[in-house]
């Protein structure tokens, strides 16, 4: 009888999923259009979920066991329960064994869940309706357990008991944080990055279509749909917001309540936001009818949310879409941004001065130019900091290392124009394929094997981006340079000091491209005493120097650098390794007595035999 | 009210690319919040007499939605075409940059029109409102000075860097302005003899009463007063001079 | 392809080799032209009764005084008559002594034009009318706010060309930067001139005897400039990027109330570092810096500031800098004029004594 009437439940519980799936379906299809691999996504999904989604939960490794008991549980407990259909196994006692033990996992894990909040509820966690969560899983939990393991009315309260559970569940699916569980699988399946799951880096922006009717994304609708598949899979974990430099520095900007807001831009009533909010806003903004424009003015583009979130969501392509429009339609980049790009404009690099200057660093150094027509091995960017005095002497030094290792090399002198990286993350996709566009043709003139760049922007730039506008090329980090030069015994250095350095990521090196081990491994040839930040390689934070944040300058309670030099005193290190002319100039703004900031050029130069 | 924007041919001063005239961007951005106190009948046109240079038609991403161009060869007089087109339009009010940036730059132009159309010209404006039937005009002196004008309409005004600054540039804006072509009126300007070579800084003469010891002066621990009296003493030099 | 080179161009912006070595990168220094071995021996006037021509100059005299520009208007007309012809200053009423002065400048007539109040357009026909009355050879303006538009208000009226800006004048060749500064226009010196300031020396010669000319009659004027009233200037309210003279706070000061005291005794517009901004202890429209306000002043004290890469690129162009820092190795010390190595605190106190 329990039996029978717990099977029945489970049907009706599938169909009221598929219902609440339905209106799901119809809420994404106000997005527009995005061509998906549904077979290739559909395919991959469970690799997507147990390899990539399995490897970003278990950096907590209680969330991990947490989420293993509840959604394993579940999902067997139900799943088997469906194939009561087959009489055969309705029949067998070590099917229905199986299925209270399932039961038993999921309750295990439904008190998992409720201890993540109870007696104290972490700040990145949301309360509302993720409180009653805890009951309805363990009602379904204790209800199906109870009603396979005791026969007559105990059971049939049971299965009550599980009808409770069950419905609250599918109710929260299109409201609620059971939301996540079909939006995630779906979003796994019609990922808007599927080459993120394929190994690659997948970092890059896409290009945007100019001649568009609307630029970038000025109302919800305007996200693709499966972007708006992507946001409801939020599970408000609070993995982006404890990893966000902005939301650390009290700066308007939460990552989580940004998904939320999205969420909620997209669906009328539904249980509200009950997470920490964008520091310093109370009100719904303008932006979308839910954001105010500071909030995504705030983030500097680092992808430490990306890299953390389980459900994979792809937060900076959402900031940056909204930019686009603000900057495109309506001219809006707050701060200096339009003087910026204006000089980017008109002058093509962000600091408006004479191409020629780009040499000024290099006086004597008798740098060979490369002109049209003309090959050489390795061609050195300098990108825009060849303009700042400070990132000059970095640069010195890398060319000292160049010649001290006898490298064929050249620079584009004036010819070079920046890459455009402050004007893609500013929104301003027009100017940065203006510049793509000159770059490309003008690199087309020329040939050489490598290009070697001390500027992750620009890396990054030169590698991921350019291929949409017809440029490939093998761009190298100076770092990795250096690396190869001293595996190879192209320069030997002096032996290793004690002077206890540490080093921090820049966020284009390290997450957008994947390249920690080999500044590491410079580092371990110039000191014995290489130290880590708590925050280091993927999970690196942010110096406050990327997408446009020191140009949109919004005001927070500190400041992201501050903060950063702060986790650096912390490891007792009297030396902070950079390699970024960003992450130079931010964290030697740091007020007050510090570690030294060097880049790792500057370092081996020094260290030269 | 009718008003006119003066648009010409830009040029950055670093790279020399065509990019627009800051004071001119000014200008239209003064023009916007003119329009506000008015009714919303205020139409605002730039103009300009010479090719389609990309620097005058990036002015439409800056908040001017109307552009009419009177293709004359770039060399040519612009005086006669504009002159005629003020005949056409009767604007109440036209607005220049007070100096030109990429041609010759010497702010003549406004004037020459203002002579050539009998009206009154003022420089260096930084606010302008309406003011029963002139304007009152907010000009920008040295070191912060202001004056206040009133003008007679219409008139022509010229936009000093101090205004309010040029409202942002939006992509879109620029690619959706409405650009009227029309022929310009040939006037082949008399060859003038100059030469022109590449820019060459020349040194400034610096304050012939600046002392010798205070230049890159270098006071260790001194006494409050003695440093104080040195502070001041420098800052008299050049004060008021 | 252009070829830099920077050390040279370094070398060229040396303004003084002592007592440190002090680089002006705003191209505004260059050599003194004080001349020591100015004439001291009783100096004869000289008298040009029959000139070989007139060449007209126009200065401003605000304030019934010549300033640094006037006489170098009246420097380049000098330059441009030579010893044969005279330079005719064509001036606002001046109190009884100035003659002397316009003399001891190098001007040989004087036409004192009556303008009591501001009025370019009547201004502008008194000139045309003597211009008509005397033919000049040449016209001098002073390239300033007021002298700027009176010189294109006298080419409109003459339908005459300007040459604007004049960096560089000889009696042969003028020379003039246009096409956004990148190019120099030279041409033999045109009837029309305006020169920039600071560009063209004063004359330095025997005083000249300064003899009064007639007033042009007065022509009608079509009277479009309704009425003028000059507004008095708080220093306190100028927009920074104006003000000429700046005083800014920086992590080294702890009393903000009597900063603001000092910049308002002083005639300061008040600015401030980051940090100060950050803290909230000024607001952060005084930002002075990359993300701040970049500065045309001329005069820039900065209390308490080291002089961070984003600080001094918001006073790029400030020719003369006041530094006061208890460290000697701040790198705004390098930057200054003046440094006083002091707390700042302390200085001030006296400075405030002192107003
Ligand atoms: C992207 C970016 C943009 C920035 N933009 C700006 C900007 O626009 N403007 C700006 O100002 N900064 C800017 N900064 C910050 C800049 O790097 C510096 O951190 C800041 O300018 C330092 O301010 P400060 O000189 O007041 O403080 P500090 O560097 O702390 O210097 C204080 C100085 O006061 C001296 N001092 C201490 N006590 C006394 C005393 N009693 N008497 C006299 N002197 C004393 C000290 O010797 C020291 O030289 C920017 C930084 C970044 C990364
Ligand atoms: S990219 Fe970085 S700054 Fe932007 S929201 Fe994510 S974590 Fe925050
Ligand atoms: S966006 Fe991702 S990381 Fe942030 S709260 Fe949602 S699921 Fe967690």
């Amino acid at each position: 009888m329990a039996f029978g009437a717990l099977v029945l439940l489970a049907w009706l519980l599938l169909a009221g999923v598929a219902v609440q799936v339905g209106r799901l379906g119809l809420r994404w299809r106000r997005g527009a259009g995005a061509s998906v691999d549904w077979l290739g996504g559909l395919r991959a999904l469970p690799r997507r979920y147990l390899v990539d989604v399995h490897a970003v939960v278990a950096r907590k490794p209680a969330s991990s066991v947490m989420h293993q008991a509840i959604a394993g549980g579940l999902l067997a407990a139900t799943g088997l329960l469906l194939l009561a259909a087959i009489p055969a196994l309705f029949a067998a006692a070590l099917y229905w064994l199986l299925i209270a033990l399932a039961f038993a996992v999921a309750l295990v894990g439904a008190v998992l869940v409720r201890r993540r909040r109870v007696p104290v509820k972490p700040a990145s966690l949301s309360a509302g309706a993720f409180l009653t969560l805890p009951a309805y899983l363990g009602a379904y939990a204790a209800g199906g357990l109870i009603a396979t393991l005791l026969p007559g009315v105990p059971g049939l309260l049971g299965v009550a008991l599980a009808a409770f559970g069950g419905i609250g569940l599918v109710a929260q699916i299109t409201g609620g944080p059971m939301r996540h569980a079909v939006a995630g699988a779906l979003h796994l399946a019609a990922h808007p990055r599927p080459a993120r799951f394929a190994g690659g880096a997948a970092s890059d922006l896409v290009p945007l279509d100019l001649d568009a009717a609307r630029l970038g994304v000025g109302t919800i609708g305007d996200f693709a749909w499966n972007r708006l598949l992507g946001f409801d899979a939020c599970i408000q974990c609070g993995r982006c917001e404890e990893a966000c430099p902005a939301f650390a520095a009290g700066q308007p900007l939460n990552p989580k309540a940004l998904i939320q807001d999205f969420c909620a831009a997209n669906r009328k009533g539904g249980t509200a936001y009950a997470g920490s909010p964008h520091p310093g806003i109370a009100s719904p903004g303008p932006v979308l009818g839910v954001l105010h424009a500071e909030t995504l003015w705030s983030c500097t583009t680092c992808r430490a949310c990306v890299a953390a979130c389980p459900m994979m969501i792809e937060h900076v392509d959402a900031v940056i879409d909204i930019r686009r429009n603000l900057t495109l339609e309506h001219g809006a980049a707050p701060g200096k941004a339009d003087a910026v790009l204006a000089a980017l404009r008109y002058a093509g690099n962000t600091g408006g001065l004479a191409p020629a200057q780009r040499l000024d660093f290099a006086a004597g150094l008798k740098l060979r130019v490369l002109a049209p027509g003309e090959a050489v091995d390795t061609l050195l960017w300098l990108g825009d900091g060849a303009f700042d005095r400070r990132y000059g002497a970095t640069l010195r030094a890398l060319i000292g290392i160049m010649r001290a290792a006898k490298l064929d090399f050249a620079v584009l002198g004036p010819a070079e124009r920046d890459c455009g990286d402050l004007a893609r993350r500013l929104g301003d996709e027009a100017g940065f394929a203006a510049q793509a566009t000159v770059n490309v043709a003008m690199l087309g003139t020329m040939s050489f094997t490598r290009i070697v760049t001390a500027d992750p922007h620009a890396l990054h730039v030169l590698r991921q981006e350019y291929p949409a506008f017809g440029g490939h090329y093998t761009v190298v980090h100076h770092t990795a340079l250096i690396d190869e030069l001293i595996t190879t015994n192209r320069i030997t250095l002096g032996p290793a000091t004690d002077t206890v350095i540490t080093y921090h990521d820049p966020c284009y090196l390290g997450r957008y491209n994947g390249e920690t081990a080999a500044p590491r491994r410079v580092l371990a040839r110039l000191t014995g005493q290489a130290v880590e930040m708590a925050r280091a390689r993927e999970a690196s934070f942010c110096c406050g120097g990327g997408g446009g944040a020191p140009v949109t300058d919004i005001p927070g309670k500190q400041r992201i650098p501050d903060l950063r030099m702060e986790q650096a005193r912390e490891t007792g290190a009297s030396l902070v390794a950079v390699a970024c002319p960003g992450c130079t100039a931010m964290l030697e703004g740091v007020i007050g007595p510090r570690p030294l900031v060097r880049d790792i050029a500057e370092l081996v130069h020094e260290a030269l035999q | 009210m009718n008003i006119i924007v003066l648009l010409s041919a830009g040029r950055d001063p670093q790279s020399g690319t065509p990019r627009p005239v800051p004071v001119e961007l000014q200008a239209i951005a003064l023009a916007l919040a003119l329009a506000t106190h008015l009714a919303p009948t205020t139409t605002i046109t730039g103009l300009h007499a010479g090719e389609p240079d990309p620097s005058v038609l990036d002015a439409l991403g800056h908040g001017l939605t109307t552009l009419t161009l009177l293709r004359t060869n770039p060399a040519d007089d612009p005086l006669a075409t504009l002159a005629a087109e003020i005949d056409r339009a009767r604007p109440d009010l036209i607005l220049a940059g007070r100096r030109g940036r990429g041609g010759t730059d010497s702010g003549l132009l406004p004037y020459r029109l203002a002579r050539a159309r009998a009206m009154p010209i003022a420089a260096d404006a930084i606010a302008i409102e309406p003011d029963g039937n002139d304007l009152a005009i907010l000009q920008s002196l040295p070191r912060g000075a202001r004056r206040r004008l009133t003008l007679a309409r219409p008139a022509i005004v010229t936009i000093h860097e101090a205004a309010p600054p040029a409202r942002t540039f939006a992509f879109r804006a620029r690619r959706s302005g409405t650009i009227h072509e029309k022929p310009g009126i040939p006037a082949p300007s008399p060859t003038d003899n100059h030469e022109i070579r590449p820019y060459r800084q020349r040194p400034r003469l610096i304050a012939e009463t600046t002392q010798p010891t205070t230049a890159g002066h270098l006071m260790l621990a001194p006494t409050p007063e003695t440093a104080a009296a040195a502070v001041l003493a420098y800052v008299e030099q050049f004060r008021g001079r | 392809m252009i070829r830099r080179d920077p050390r040279a161009e370094r070398d060229a912006m040396v303004v003084s080799r002592t007592p440190r070595l002090r680089l002006d990168r705003t191209h505004r220094g260059g050599a003194s032209l004080t001349r020591a071995d100015a004439p001291v021996a009783a100096p004869t006037i000289i008298h040009i009764a029959e000139p070989a021509f007139l060449v007209f100059a126009v200065i401003e005299a605000a304030g019934g005084a010549l300033n640094r520009h006037d006489r170098q208007v009246i420097g380049a007309a000098r330059t441009l008559a030579g010893r044969d012809a005279a330079v005719v200053v064509l001036t606002p009423h001046l109190p009884s002594q100035a003659p002397d002065a316009i003399g001891t400048a190098g001007g040989d007539r004087t036409i004192t034009l009556p303008t009591p109040t501001y009025d370019p357009e009547r201004s502008a026909a008194l000139i045309a009318q003597a211009i008509t009355d005397h033919a000049p050879r040449h016209v001098v303006f002073p390239e300033s706010a007021d002298g700027g538009d009176l010189a294109r208000r006298v080419a409109a009226l003459t339908e005459a060309d300007l040459f604007a800006g004049a960096e560089s004048l000889t009696p042969t060749q003028a020379i003039r930067p246009a096409q956004a500064g990148r190019v120099e226009l030279r041409a033999t010196p045109p009837r029309l001139i305006s020169i920039a300031p600071d560009r063209i020396a004063p004359y330095h010669g025997a005083p000249h005897a300064a003899d009064p000319l007639p007033t042009p009659a007065a022509a009608a004027t079509p009277g479009g400039i309704r009425a003028a009233t000059t507004l008095a200037v708080d220093a306190a309210t100028i927009p920074l990027d104006q003000a000429p003279l700046v005083i800014a706070a920086g992590n080294g000061v702890t009393d903000f109330a009597g900063f603001l005291d000092l910049a308002r005794a002083l005639g300061a517009t008040p600015g401030a570092s980051r940090v100060v901004c950050d803290a909230g202890a000024l607001p952060r429209a005084l930002q002075v810096g990359a993300s701040g306000t970049v500065l045309n002043a001329e005069c820039y004290i900065a209390l308490g500031i080291s002089g961070a890469p984003q600080h001094l690129q918001g006073i790029g162009t400030v020719e003369h800098i006041v530094a006061i820092n208890t460290d000697l190795h701040a790198a705004i010390i390098a930057r200054a004029g003046l440094a006083i190595i002091a707390d700042a605190q302390d200085v001030m106190q006296a400075l405030r004594a002192m107003l």
